[in-house]
Parts: C-alpha cells; sequence; structure tokens
C-alpha cells in the first residue's frame, strides 16, 4: 500500500467504518451460510470440535469416557451435538468485520485476526465442555448457560479483546 | 484505549455482565410481559395473514415466549398442497434468549467510558430505546420464522422448493450471529449520538457567549 492510500484509509470517517463492518459481517455470514451441513457436521466440527473436546475431557476426567461421533460428543451419561452457530461463528465473524473496519496497518490487522481467532476458539471449547459438564451433572442450568449467559459472555470478551487490539495500535503508530 | 485502563476497564465490564444477567434472570417474566404487547404489534404487522396471540409460559425452571397463529387465508406451499385458512401452529422460544441482546448493549454501554453522569443516563436512555427495537426486530420474526418453517417442511418433503420468505432469511441470519451484531451496532450509535450531542451543544454555547 502507498503513502497516499494509506493515509486515504486513515482518513475514512467512523460512518463509512462502521458501514465496512457491516458490509464485511454480512459477507462472511454469507458465505458461511453456503457450507453444506454435512460439511460443517462431518469435517469441521468433528475434527475441529468434538475430537478436541473429548481428548481434553478425557485426558483431564478419564472417568467421563467421552467420544466423538461427527459433530456430537457421546457418553454414557450425555449426548451433546454441536448445530451451525454453536462454533463460535457470530462472536468470530463480529470481530473479523471490526478489525478488518479498523485503520491499522495489515501486519497488526493479522496479529489481531490470529489472536482473536485462537481467543474465540478456545473461549469456545471452554464453552462445549462446560455444557457438557451441565448436561451430565446439571440438567437444569442448560438452557441458562446455553442461551443467556454463554452468548453474552463471549460477547463481552470479544468485545475487550478488540478494545485491547485496538488501543495496542495507537500505541504502536506513535512509537513509530 | 491505554493499556494501563484496560484490566479496570473488563473487570468493571465482568461485573456489570454479571450484574444485568442476574437482573435478567431474576425479572425476566416482568420484563417479557413488559415487551409482550410490544411483540404483539410487531408479529400482526409482519404477518397479517395470520391471526395471533402470545403468552408466557413457565416450562421446568424456564419461561418461553409462545407464539400461537391461525391462518386467516390458504397457505400455498406448492400447486397441489395448501394448508387451509383456520389451521393452527405455535412456536416458542426461551424468554432469557429474547433478553441477550438487551444485556449485550447495556453492558457496552454502562462500561463505555464517559466523564459525567448526564452523559451515561444519556446512553443509557438511548440504549432502552434501542434494545426495545433490537428485540422488537429480533424475538418477533424468531417465532414467525419457525412458524415459516413448518411451511418449508411440508413442501420439502413434497420435493418442492417454496421460496424462502424474508422474514425466515431474517430469522436464519440471526440466530446465526447477527443477533449479537445488532446490539454491538446499537451501542455504537448510541456512543456516535452523544458525542453529537456533546458537539452539539459546545457548538450551542459558543454561540450564546
Amino acid at each position: 500500500m502507498t503513502a497516499l492510500s494509506k493515509a486515504q484509509t486513515q482518513r475514512l470517517s467512523p460512518a463509512i467504518r462502521l458501514i465496512i463492518f457491516v458490509v464485511c459481517y454480512l459477507l462472511i455470514s454469507f458465505s458461511y451460510l453456503q457450507i453444506p451441513d454435512e460439511t460443517l457436521a462431518h469435517t469441521v466440527y468433528y475434527h475441529g470440535v468434538t475430537r478436541v473436546c473429548a481428548d481434553v475431557i478425557n485426558g483431564l476426567f478419564p472417568k467421563e469416557s467421552v467420544a466423538a461421533f461427527q459433530n456430537v460428543l457421546v457418553s454414557g451419561q450425555a449426548n451433546l451435538q454441536i448445530v451451525r452457530g454453536c462454533d463460535g461463528s457470530g462472536a468470530l465473524f463480529l470481530l473479523v468485520s471490526a478489525i478488518i473496519a479498523f485503520p491499522a496497518s495489515v501486519c497488526w490487522k493479522l496479529v489481531g485476526l490470529v489472536t482473536g481467532a485462537s481467543l474465540i476458539y478456545l473461549i469456545n471449547l471452554i464453552r462445549i465442555g462446560g455444557l457438557y459438564f451441565i448436561v451430565v451433572y446439571r440438567t437444569d442450568w442448560f438452557q441458562l448457560v446455553h442461551v443467556y449467559l454463554a452468548p453474552s459472555l463471549i460477547i463481552i470478551l470479544v468485545c475487550l479483546f478488540y478494545a485491547w487490539w485496538t488501543g495496542n495500535t495507537k500505541t504502536l503508530a506513535h512509537g513509530q | 484505549m491505554a493499556n494501563n485502563s484496560l484490566l479496570p476497564l473488563s473487570v468493571k465490564a465482568l461485573v456489570i455482565w454479571l450484574v444485568l444477567s442476574g437482573l435478567g434472570f431474576y425479572f425476566q417474566e416482568a420484563i417479557g410481559l413488559a415487551l409482550l404487547p410490544c411483540f404483539e404489534v410487531a408479529v400482526r404487522m409482519l404477518a397479517p395473514g395470520f391471526s395471533s396471540s402470545l403468552k408466557i409460559l413457565q416450562q421446568n425452571h424456564d419461561y418461553v415466549i409462545e407464539l400461537y397463529v391461525r391462518l386467516l387465508q390458504a397457505v400455498p406451499v406448492s400447486s397441489k398442497l395448501a394448508f387451509p385458512a383456520g389451521k393452527e401452529f405455535t412456536a416458542s422460544t426461551h424468554l432469557m434468549h429474547a433478553l441477550v441482546p438487551i444485556v449485550i448493549e447495556m453492558t457496552v454501554l454502562l462500561t463505555w467510558p464517559v466523564p459525567r453522569f448526564s452523559q451515561r443516563l444519556f446512553l443509557v436512555a438511548a440504549g432502552l430505546v434501542s434494545a426495545l427495537l433490537i428485540c422488537l426486530l429480533t424475538t418477533p420474526t424468531l417465532l414467525l420464522g419457525l412458524i415459516e418453517i413448518n411451511f418449508q417442511e411440508a413442501a420439502l418433503s413434497l420435493n418442492v422448493i417454496r421460496p424462502e420468505p424474508l422474514v425466515l432469511t431474517w430469522m436464519v441470519y440471526c440466530e446465526m450471529g447477527a443477533r449479537w451484531l445488532l446490539p454491538v451496532i446499537a451501542a455504537i450509535g448510541c456512543v456516535c449520538l452523544q458525542s453529537l450531542s456533546i458537539k452539539t451543544n459546545k457548538q450551542t454555547s459558543v454561540l450564546n457567549n
């Protein structure tokens, strides 16, 4: 990117940045909806979510004997299915769009994307692992955590990560 | 934002989130009952072909919002099949699910650093109005989308591709994550509105002096 185009990028008004943010979000969301359910369930969720979750739970709590079958975490006591939208994608798309829309260097944006995506992935694994234990030991808490506490907490954590990321962008800009 | 202010801000955000979540949980029925008339108006506006009513029911430990609709006119699913007028459907969603956008938006607005209490009040007032609008954009459409799924499934069982109604497309978008986008956008909008009002006030006072 030339110095001129960098300056032009920095000068974009907040309203235009907000539009970029929303358009990016809609485009990413639309692309995500084009992925067939089978691909998500059999490949993405199996390799990326259920198998990892099962390994972690079995590693920490061997008595649970959890197995991953496609997009389902199965044990003798619970059967937890991961479906589209339960993969942290909503929070990830928000963060990716917000990072793209913010005036920062490409390098710092890449740092934000990789760190943010890793953080959301980790939080989501903790959420799914936690939900497994809730299904097993506190079934009546499931809806409270699944539909109410977990989604709002993830978004708040993503907002805080974004505040940290934007704050360090400024620090870098002053330092240069 | 300076790095040294991030830790107190994070603690503040988490405390506010916890308090708001607790309040939302304990007062969910009262909040739901207050929102219900607005939801009913929204449902009637979005689906004039249905006679509808909404109620809050307790299911085990949870509250759900249940939408009951009766078709006022036949709904064609294919050239061979139509749901006749008078056919009834119900759809429901967890009341807590409807409150999530409010918790997210109000947490952001109560955490957002402002120097004066009057500015905080402005953010809260603007936040409550926009949160109501978001609830109207998400919950009634979710319930109507669930009703529409009945028609889509009937068409699918006949190997007929029924065009997806706008309310169903919107519902899918919301449930895939736009439900979280809306409160964040609304919170940003409230902060921008507040900055604008401060600028306008400053300009007015400069002109008066």
